[in-house]
């Protein structure tokens, strides 16, 4: 194909290629071409590949504006101010709630000593139970912090 | 997390990278350090779950790309497609034409235009592959990373994505060629 090319638009791949080494050499950021060597282009596989891979190593020229990584910085949300506790209340009224429930149980239990049978003995350990477990989630969600 | 004064640094070091990835990636220069911007603050707040397992480079790579692909939607839902005569738009803006004549400074700008359309018509992902392959220096297994994709995928996108640019710059070429 090259062959064929050289013949048609007296160009060679060899030339065209050269041509842009030179001017990457010489710092040229793109390579400037004459209307048949853009005949050859617009035939040559390997010459537009090697244009295409040229152009797209390039980095674009930047100007990174003064003082951007202050304003960035001055940007940045305060963790101090993001961190907030659950108000006091919340665990003040679970705690209450849990002593209440525990104590209602307990009076429940021993108020008259005739029902205190086995399966009522097994309801109260069970109320043990829930209490407790009520108990430790009031704790966990009272002590936990939230970022908002 | 880093302290405001670290972060800063982290932004120092990784400016130009962000600066340069958006250059490629947005048509439009008019907000790219409001979206610099955008990166480094979604890499603040993404800090508090980065377990250091990647590189800060993939991590923001891959916020960079995501807002760039954000403003990629907005900027086209606003403008439709650039002529190769606007000599004003996208890239060829940031290129410095250091001791050239006029003629050859349109001549330039117009092939850099050519290579800015045919970059812009790829799917996104081509379009980011193509950008941290070449102009990044990524490779094929860092981009894998960086984009969550197979290395073959990868390799697909680059191959397709290269295809399709030169078959866009042929065909410009030769109506170059012809006028």
């Amino acid at each position: 194909m090259r062959e064929d090319l050289t013949r048609e638009d007296g160009v060679s791949c060899e030339a065209v290629q050269r041509a842009m080494r030179q001017q990457a050499v010489r710092g040229e950021s793109i390579p400037e071409f004459t209307t048949a060597e853009n005949e050859h282009l617009a035939a040559c596989d390997a010459c537009t590949e090697m244009l295409l891979t040229r152009m797209l190593d390039q980095k674009p020229e930047i100007v990174i504006p003064t003082g951007f990584a202050v304003r960035v910085r001055a940007q940045l949300p305060d963790s101090a101010k993001t961190v907030r506790a659950i108000p006091a209340y919340g665990l003040r009224t679970a705690v209450a709630v849990l002593l209440l429930l525990a104590l209602a149980s307990s009076v429940f239990a021993y108020s008259d000593p005739r029902l205190w049978t086995i399966s009522n003995r097994l309801s109260f350990v069970l109320e043990c139970i829930v209490t407790f477990e009520i108990g430790g989630i009031a704790l966990w969600l009272g002590t936990r912090r939230s970022t908002r | 997390m880093p302290t405001p004064s670290e972060f800063e640094e982290i932004v120092r070091e990784h400016q130009a990278l962000v600066f340069r990835t958006l250059a490629r990636l947005v048509r439009s220069r008019e907000h790219i350090e409001d979206l610099a911007q955008e990166v480094f603050l979604r890499l603040y707040r993404g800090m508090r779950h980065f377990r250091g397992e990647a590189k800060i480079t993939t991590y923001l790579y891959r916020i960079t790309l995501n807002v760039a692909q954000d403003e990629w939607k907005r900027q086209r839902g606003e403008q439709s497609h650039r002529s190769l005569s606007d000599v004003e738009a996208g890239w060829e803006n940031r290129l410095v034409s250091r001791e050239k004549n006029a003629e050859q400074s349109l001549s330039q700008k117009q092939m850099w235009a050519q290579v800015e359309n045919a970059l812009a018509e790829l799917s996104a992902t081509e379009r980011n592959v193509i950008v941290l392959f070449h102009q990044e220096e990524c490779t094929y297994e860092q981009i894998a990373v960086i984009l969550n994709l197979p290395v073959g995928t990868v390799r697909t996108h680059l191959h397709r994505g290269r295809q399709k640019l030169r078959e866009q710059m042929r065909e410009r070429m030769g109506l170059c060629a012809k006028t």
